[in-house]
């Protein structure tokens, strides 16, 4: 925990251990790639497969450890950090599975396996980092490879279009953060956390104007980069225009990890304020909640649809935040990361698995609407079956994952006190069922349009739907088994 | 020199950069409206050092930094806009509108 002294190598591995590993494949399969026969490049793609396996292997191995033992002063390995990373390469797996089971209807050129594994390492950045430089360093390397990702698929033009939109949204927002960000460092004369909070002790009564500035630049561009409305607007034509496996990956690997970044940076700097910050989170949440609800009331466009109800969901994992208000105590506070990491475990498996069978149907109606669902259970029930599941499970049936998560978040709101959030939520989870309801209809009570042949999809578009419909059951059924990692965690000690 | 015009330069940098960004109908001014935006942080962060009670290097460091990002970040934009060109022959963010709702 020295400053001023050149690491060693094995500091930097204690530290760094499981983005060290996905770094440095990314690295030797971008030069595997390019020197595999053609015929043979597939293997790139079960190459970062093993990666996330390995860097997985090496996050699970550290998620017991204090924080005092492994960390470097720019970069903490806590409880915190490691269940996100756990989460985000998990998800990770799922996309690249994902990406690996449509190679037959959108075939991706093999760049995005690396690419990949560039941004999930930034991403893992932003859990750990607690230095400015490196925190703004990770979103950069995580932003910068996903805006390629969106703009890869260049048969479609509206992937590129999409990769512009994103583009230059996401920089304006990644400005708007650094911005605020170069205010704090102006404050407090320093990019290290430790140092930054120090000074800021004395700091919020002389310097209040310049770190409320600081303050809210970075909420605002944090809400761009999570889409919470109203900085939702680039969403839905980013997801529509992204290849599927992609829009699953910014749907939860780029929210959770920018999710970890603001939570870490305004609970660790900003916590003496958190009287001022949850008010405007709370009407966040709620504006939120509201928008991206009926916001999908209005599409035709499945991929829209989810894409709004990722939005609204978003809203849902901004209550626990919002409920750090000044007089939340300690045990608030790991009651609501408790809710958020629940919340985006079953969110992860839920949301990857209805891209799944969204990208199969599409591809195989040419179609991305409604209508292309009608009849489905008759043409692959087991296909019906899986996306009635995660949409059940986003709205918040029972036995779902996403029913106990919601109900964890829904009890955080009634527990510190934030009635509103409790009542929104519930309100804005009944839109959502009549809105999935519309595409279950049309898959379970109408018939089939034009020739109604079985629809055969491919061993590993199973793989996938088998692994994030246990997902999501399983956090659903017994949810103690996830609820008994995350009460033994100790978050930022 | 006081800090102060320094910060009030980098707001007026900034301010620029975000009308720019939100209001320009070329693609190509977009991205360097977005550059200004980055810019301005990197004054404030170079000018926050100069004047620091206990001078430090960390911004100058950071403000390095930025300028590395700013740059893959706009070259990839240029790389994406490049690849949209090629597909509509036009950089004119109003044609961007194949997906509405």
């Amino acid at each position: 925990m020295d400053t001023g002294q050149l690491l060693t190598f094995g500091e930097l591995w204690r530290s760094m251990g499981p983005e060290l590993v996905l770094g440095g494949s990314a690295f030797i399969i971008l030069i595997v790639e390019m020197i595999l026969p053609k015929g043979h490049k597939e293997a790139a793609a079960w190459l970062s497969v093993l990666a996330v396996l390995l860097s997985g292997a090496v996050a699970v191995s550290r998620l017991g450890v204090s924080v005092t033992s492994d960390s470097i002063s720019s970069y903490f390995v806590d409880g915190f950090s490691g269940i996100f990373k756990i989460l985000i390469l998990l998800a990770t797996l799922l996309v690249i599975l994902l990406a690996i089971s449509s190679k037959k209807a959108i075939k991706l050129p093999l760049e995005y396996t690396y690419l990949i594994l560039f941004a999930t390492t930034g991403a893992m950045i932003m859990t750990s980092a607690v230095d400015l430089i490196t925190l703004y360093v990770g979103l950069e390397l995580l932003s910068i490879a996903t805006y390629v990702l969106v703009a890869l698929y260049r048969k479609d033009v509206r992937s590129s279009e999409g990769g512009v939109k994103y583009l230059i949204i996401g920089s304006i927002a990644s400005a708007i953060i650094l911005y605020g960000l170069s205010f704090l460092f102006g404050v407090t004369g320093s990019t290290n956390f430790g140092a930054i909070g120090g000074a800021l002790q004395n700091a919020w009564s002389s310097q209040t104007a310049m770190l409320y500035l600081a303050m809210f630049l970075v909420l605002i561009g944090v809400g761009v980069k999570v889409s919470a409305a109203p900085f939702h607007l680039w969403t839905a034509d980013v997801y529509e225009g992204a290849p599927t496996p992609v829009t699953a990956y910014l749907a939860v690997i780029s929210k959770a990890a920018v999710l970890a970044l603001v939570l870490r940076l305004f609970i660790q700097l900003f916590g003496d304020k958190a009287g001022i910050w949850s008010q405007v989170v709370v009407w966040l949440s709620i504006i939120t909640m509201v928008v991206g609800n009926f916001g999908a009331l209005a599409q035709r466009n499945v991929k829209r649809i989810l894409a709004y109800s990722s939005i609204g969901q978003l809203g849902y994992l901004l209550i626990p935040f919002a409920t750090l208000n000044a007089t939340a105590t300690d045990g608030d506070l790991w009651q609501s990361l408790s809710a958020v990491l629940f919340y985006l475990f079953a969110y992860a498996f839920m949301t990857i698995g209805a891209f799944t069978v969204f990208a199969v149907v599409a591809s195989d109606q040419a179609a991305e609407d409604v209508n292309a669902f009608a009849g489905l259970y008759k043409r692959s029930p087991v296909l019906a079956g899986a996306m009635a599941l995660f949409l059940l499970s986003l709205a918040g049936m029972p036995l779902t994952g996403g029913f106990y998560g919601k109900f964890m978040i829904f009890l955080n709101a009634f527990n510190t006190g934030q009635y509103a959030l409790g009542v929104v939520l519930f309100a804005t989870s009944v839109v959502a069922f009549y809105y999935y309801f519309g595409i279950l209809r049309a898959m379970f009570m109408r018939e089939p349009e034009g020739d109604a042949k079985h629809l055969k999809s491919p061993v590993m578009t199973h793989v996938v739907l088998l692994l994030t419909a246990a997902g999501t059951l399983a956090l659903g059924i017994i949810p103690g088994l996830l609820m008994q990692v995350l009460n033994n965690l100790h978050w930022f000690g | 020199m006081t800090l102060q015009p320094f910060l009030a330069l980098g707001a007026i940098l900034f301010g620029i950069g975000l009308f720019g960004a939100l209001t320009r109908r070329n693609a190509i001014i977009v991205l360097i409206s977005i550059e200004m935006m980055l810019n301005a942080s990197n004054i404030n962060l170079v000018a926050f050092s100069h004047f620091a009670v206990n001078v430090t290097i960390d911004g100058l460091v950071y403000a390095l930094f930025n300028i590395a990002l700013a740059g893959a970040e706009v070259a990839v934009g240029l790389a994406i806009l490049l690849a949209i060109f090629r597909a509509k022959n036009s950089n004119d963010i109003r044609d961007m509108n194949s997906m509405k709702w």
